[in-house]
């Protein structure tokens, strides 16, 4: 893929479903790029479209019409197994509710993608190691995530996202269910990803403080992209 | 409380297949209590009718005490005691009618002139196409009456020839007319009546009498003689009923027994789905809490939604349970048919009792499983009513209080199956103990299980199986019950599974030393009262003379009573018997008993009749003969399992002393060497079939009709297995399906951050499986401990019979096999429900 691909492209993306006898548009013709190393917010309301353009990009919900381009492959072309394999390998997701697994310790918790991978655990171990260490979170490595508060349970999601070098992370409100410092260091880490890794970001948020580490920001308003500046740099 | 029916419904409607799943659980558990409540209790029912037509009015009746029949010429005598108003002399024997001999008449030789005060059959009159006169049966001898119903069954009428076997005798008999027996309830469907005398020369008692009927209502109600000859002895009417009645009462205590046993893991079902249904509800909970809905209504909200259940699930069960009563009525009816009284066509009684007791037992589970998930229900605060995640820490919590109460419950287990008693109902309870001590031992075991497999579970599958075996702990509160339910019915399996083999391994062995002659012959024509059956002399005398016959052993046995216990007394030629057989004696050794026996009034006698009467070796034992009470020592006992009252051997020799009756109930031929055994029966055959009904049988082929016959008495616990199988599988599918329900978005994560579908199915199933390998190691564990107490303590007080105890690995692996087939059949549903999952929407689950 040249490296001027787009990571995440999104070509005239339609988004529909039926419910209770109605048709509801969740995203009408959405046209959107993510760049490489670029951090773009993306901001609406409840209901307003960003979380299906989120499910869109990472393959676990399909285009009604249009089309999504991840990583220069169309994921409307890729079957579903194909497509968890590039979820698993290529991009990282992070949620509001953490959705880390409780029957797995930490460390297993972060260890996850590279295992589900089958990669040589002994390298996969000392990469997780050091992550849970970056965080903080080293001496509590065989704990279960009930034992956590909600910023470390964050902070482990987040190294989980980044166990197997993604190109991308999805998060999903991450910082929505955080405090205040334990967001900041959530936002620092995905600022610092996008600049130094290289990583494509796209983050779903209600926040205006999130948006300020943002490249740029976009509105969502009834399943279109909407022309105004929330905060930052808004497209 | 129409707010609570109408909550209740409208959620049970919502998840019908939840709710499906329970009251399939409900039914069948309660299918099998009423199945076999109906079956006994109807049996019982047609029992005591027959018993009624036969007895009639009669308030005592005089019979042999030495277990043969009476002299006539005791009738005058007897007729003149004082306080007898009415007395009527009675032959009573059976007529095995059809090709095989299997469908047995009972026949009641009476005296027309002195019958009128007991019993009355209504002549039905004659249609159109019968010949004959119905009173012609008091002048030819070949004349017979018998009842409508067995007529009808038959395709019989007046005027028809009708073919039986009367023991050995071949009869070709004359239906001289129908009747139907005058009792208000029924009764006497199958029955044929026959003039007296008629009655003596057809079943070769000419000048004998089985008993005579009295009215004699100042009699007392226990037995007595009244100046009587010695052999004779007068006793009530009802003791015929009340020795069946127990007999009846035993079985049907030992499957209702294992019957309680399935409602036991239907409880569970009830549990997880009542558990799931809180957890379900929480929101609405929550809501009522807050609009006014107070903590006790909140309680008897889930209780309406078990009640309700159990109601439903119970009335379905009583349908279901008809059902299984064809199949079962077979099994009840066919032993009292054998061992008492041709019951005929036994039609199955439900009485409102029935009824009731099915609701309650079904019912009384829904509520006691209900009674935990409603008090959680209605003690969490409005605000936060409970959530998987919470359901799980209570779980964890009370793990090891569980585990607590299940060693308290082993303990008393233990203790019921030690105590010094012969009460079967505490034995049983020692089962129910053990059984309940497992299944609150196992979430722990569970727990502790897991956490021992997990490294050898991840080097062998990686995390993938981890997650999978994790899960089984980190849903406890699910998977718990599940474990216990499916562990329950798998500890059935086994236990009855372990001692109905260790039953049938030790019979084999028990007629491979006793079964040693090489053939045997006896009357083709059954009795349920085998004493009346004889060979005819001729026969016996051309056996004794076969030139192929090394030695023969003429068999004779009668029933008799000792200490007022039932039991068998057979003679035997000892000098025969004991030149191939090699008896197991529990007392005294067979060359001493045998040296006894031969040379004076000794006898061996069974474990199962020392156990009922408690006498030892060396003992003197009561037996009624002709002349009077006499005492035979007891030269040894031994090991027998051919009748379940016990047994007394005496030697022919003794027999022919004391009883001087030399009739021959059966012939066991011990051949010279080098003879062929199925050719001489072959031979034997030939030269009797034409004049004489007889049963001739190589060694191989009784040996092969005596396993034939314990078989099909175990078959019923097979079907109850199988139910309570089928209703662990119910559980362990609503345990996987509320769980999937539950952790949609743990799925839905698993499956976004890289979890194939298959590594999805794989996960499911490892845990799946890994629930059915817990649950077949902890109910074999158990299963092997209640077949212990099954053999030695509940088979001992119920039969007084030891069973070795044999292992069958077999069955083991039948165990796990099932258990983790069970399991996977049970997650079918769960994963099909998962692959259309919206993996968008498993993400936004709360």
């Amino acid at each position: 893929m040249a490296e001027d691909t787009p990571a995440i492209q999104f070509v005239k993306a339609a988004r529909h479903f039926r419910q209770g006898g109605r048709t509801i548009n969740a995203l009408r013709g959405v046209d959107l790029s993510v760049g490489r190393g670029e951090f773009l917010a993306i901001v609406g309301r409840s209901g307003s479209g960003k979380s299906t353009l989120l499910n869109l990009a990472c393959g676990i919900e399909r285009p009604s019409s249009g089309k999504v381009v991840v990583l220069g492959q169309d994921l409307a072309l890729m079957r579903d197994d194909n497509l968890t394999l590039l979820r698993r390998g290529r991009i990282g997701m992070i949620f509001q509710f953490f959705n880390l697994i409780p029957t797995l310790s930490a460390l297993e918790n972060v260890l996850l993608p590279a295992y589900l991978e089958g990669r040589a655990i002994q390298e996969a171990r000392k990469r997780a190691l050091g992550f849970l260490e970056e965080f903080g979170l080293l001496e509590r490595a065989d704990e279960y995530p009930d034992h956590f508060s909600g910023g470390e349970q964050q902070r482990l999601a987040i190294a989980r996202a980044l166990m197997n070098k993604p190109d991308i992370i999805l998060a999903d409100e991450p910082t929505g269910n955080l405090d205040s410092e334990s967001a900041l260091f959530v936002l620092d880490k995905l600022r610092f990803l996008a600049t130094k890794s290289g990583c494509a970001i796209l983050m779903v948020t209600h926040s205006s403080d999130a948006v300020d580490y943002a490249d740029r920001a976009v509105r969502i308003a009834d399943g279109s992209l909407i022309e105004g500046t929330p905060s930052g740099k808004v497209v | 409380m129409r707010l609570f029916l109408f909550l209740n419904l409208h959620f049970m409607v919502r998840k019908r297949l939840q709710t499906c799943l329970c009251l399939a659980g409900i039914a069948l558990g309660v299918a099998v209590v009423v199945g076999i409540d109906a079956a006994s209790q109807s049996a019982l029912i047609s029992f005591r009718r027959n018993v009624d037509v036969i007895a009639g009015k009669a308030t005592h009746q005089v019979v042999a005490a030495d277990g043969g029949d009476l002299d006539e010429r005791l009738f005058p005598t007897v007729e003149r005691l004082a306080g007898v108003s009415a007395a009527a002399p009675v032959v009573e024997d059976t007529l095995s009618i059809g090709e095989r001999g299997s469908d047995l008449l009972p026949v009641l030789g009476i005296d027309p002139f002195l019958e009128a005060p007991f019993r009355v059959f209504t002549q039905r009159s004659p249609v159109r196409g019968e010949t004959g006169n119905a009173n012609d049966f008091l002048v030819s001898a070949d004349k017979i009456l018998i009842s409508q119903p067995f007529a009808d069954r038959h395709g019989l009428k007046a005027g028809d020839k009708l073919e039986a076997l009367a023991g050995a005798k071949r009869a070709a008999l004359t239906v001289a007319g129908l009747f139907r027996p005058d009792v208000e309830h029924g009764g006497g469907e199958a029955l044929a009546v026959m003039d007296i005398a008629s009655a003596q020369e057809l079943f070769g008692k000419v000048g004998r009498l089985d008993r005579i009927d009295l009215l004699s209502p100042g009699f007392a109600n226990g037995e007595g003689n009244r100046g009587l000859p010695p052999n004779v002895r007068i006793e009530p009417s009802t003791t015929r009923t009340a020795h069946v009645e127990a007999m009846v009462r035993s079985f049907q205590l030992n499957l209702f027994a294992l019957s309680l046993l399935a409602v036991f893991v239907g409880a569970f079902l009830i549990y997880n789905t009542l558990t799931f249904s809180v957890i379900q509800r929480r929101r609405q909970i929550g809501i009522m809490r807050c609009v006014g809905m107070t903590r006790g209504q909140v309680g008897a909200l889930f209780l309406t939604e078990a009640l309700l259940m159990g109601l439903l699930g119970s009335l379905l069960g009583i349908g279901l349970g008809l059902l299984l009563t064809r199949y079962t009525l077979g099994a009840v009816a066919g032993t009292i048919s054998t061992l008492f009284m041709p019951l005929g066509e036994t039609s199955v009684s439900l009485s409102p009792l029935m009824v009731a007791k099915g609701v309650v037992v079904g019912v009384g589970a829904s509520l006691a499983a209900a009674l935990v998930p409603s008090y959680e229900a209605s003690h969490v605060p409005p605000n936060a009513a409970m959530t998987h995640t919470e359901a799980e820490v209570k779980m964890q919590r009370w793990t090891p209080g569980f585990a607590a109460g299940g060693a308290v419950s082993l303990a008393v287990s233990l203790l019921l199956a030690l105590w010094p008693t012969r009460n079967i109902a505490l034995g049983l309870a020692s089962a129910f103990a053990l059984s309940i001590g497992f299944a609150l031992l196992c979430p722990l075991i569970s727990v502790l299980l897991v956490k021992l497999s997990t490294p050898l579970v991840q080097s062998v599958g990686g995390i993938i199986a981890v997650l999978g075996v994790r899960n089984i702990v980190g849903s406890l509160s699910r998977t718990g019950p599940a474990i216990a339910a499916l562990m329950t019915a798998l500890s059935m399996m086994v236990g009855v599974g372990l001692m109905v083999q260790s039953f049938r391994e030790s019979l084999v062995e028990w007629i491979g030393y006793t079964i040693k002659a090489d053939i045997y012959v006896a009357p083709a024509g059954r009795s349920a009262q085998r004493n009346i059956s004889y060979l005819p002399e001729d026969v016996v005398k051309s056996l004794s003379g076969l030139p192929q016959v090394q030695t023969a052993d003429y068999f004779r046995l009668i029933r008799t009573t000792v200490n007022g216990h039932i039991a068998n007394l057979s003679s035997v030629e000892f000098d025969a018997v004991f030149s191939r057989a090699r008896y197991r004696f529990l007392q005294g050794t067979q060359s001493e008993a045998h040296a006894a026996l031969r040379s004076g009034d000794s006898v061996i006698i069974s474990e199962t009749l020392q156990a009922a009467i408690g006498l030892k070796l060396g003992d003197s034992i009561p037996i009624t003969t002709p002349s009077g009470k006499i005492g035979f020592r007891i030269a040894g006992v031994y090991r027998d399992y051919s009748a379940d009252g016990g047994t007394i051997l005496m030697d022919r020799s003794a027999w022919l002393r004391h009883w001087k009756d030399p009739r021959v109930s059966s012939v066991a031929l011990y051949l010279k060497p080098g003879v062929d055994a199925e050719k001489l029966v072959a031979e034997l055959r030939g030269m009797f079939s034409s004049t004489v009904g007889l049963t001739i049988r190589s060694n191989a082929a009784l040996r092969g009709e005596i396993i034939s016959i314990f078989d099909s008495t175990f078959a019923i616990t097979y079907v109850m297995q199988l139910l309570t199988l089928i209703v662990a599988v119910c559980g362990i599918m609503s345990a996987l399906l509320a769980l999937l329900l539950e952790r949609t978005r743990e799925l839905g994560t698993l499956r976004s951050v890289g979890m194939t579908r298959r590594q999805l199915t794989t996960m499911l199933f490892v845990e799946s499986g890994a629930m059915g390998i817990i649950a077949s190691l902890v109910g074999i564990g158990s299963g092997i401990l209640l077949a212990a107490v099954l053999i030695y303590v509940v088979n001992v007080r119920s039969f007084g019979w030891t069973i070795q105890f044999h292992w069958f690995p077999g069955l083991f692996v039948l165990a796990i096999g099932l258990a983790v087939l069970a399991a996977f059949t049970a997650t079918l549903h769960p994963m099909w429900r998962l692959r259309r999952m919206s993996l968008a929407s498993a993400l936004r689950e709360e």
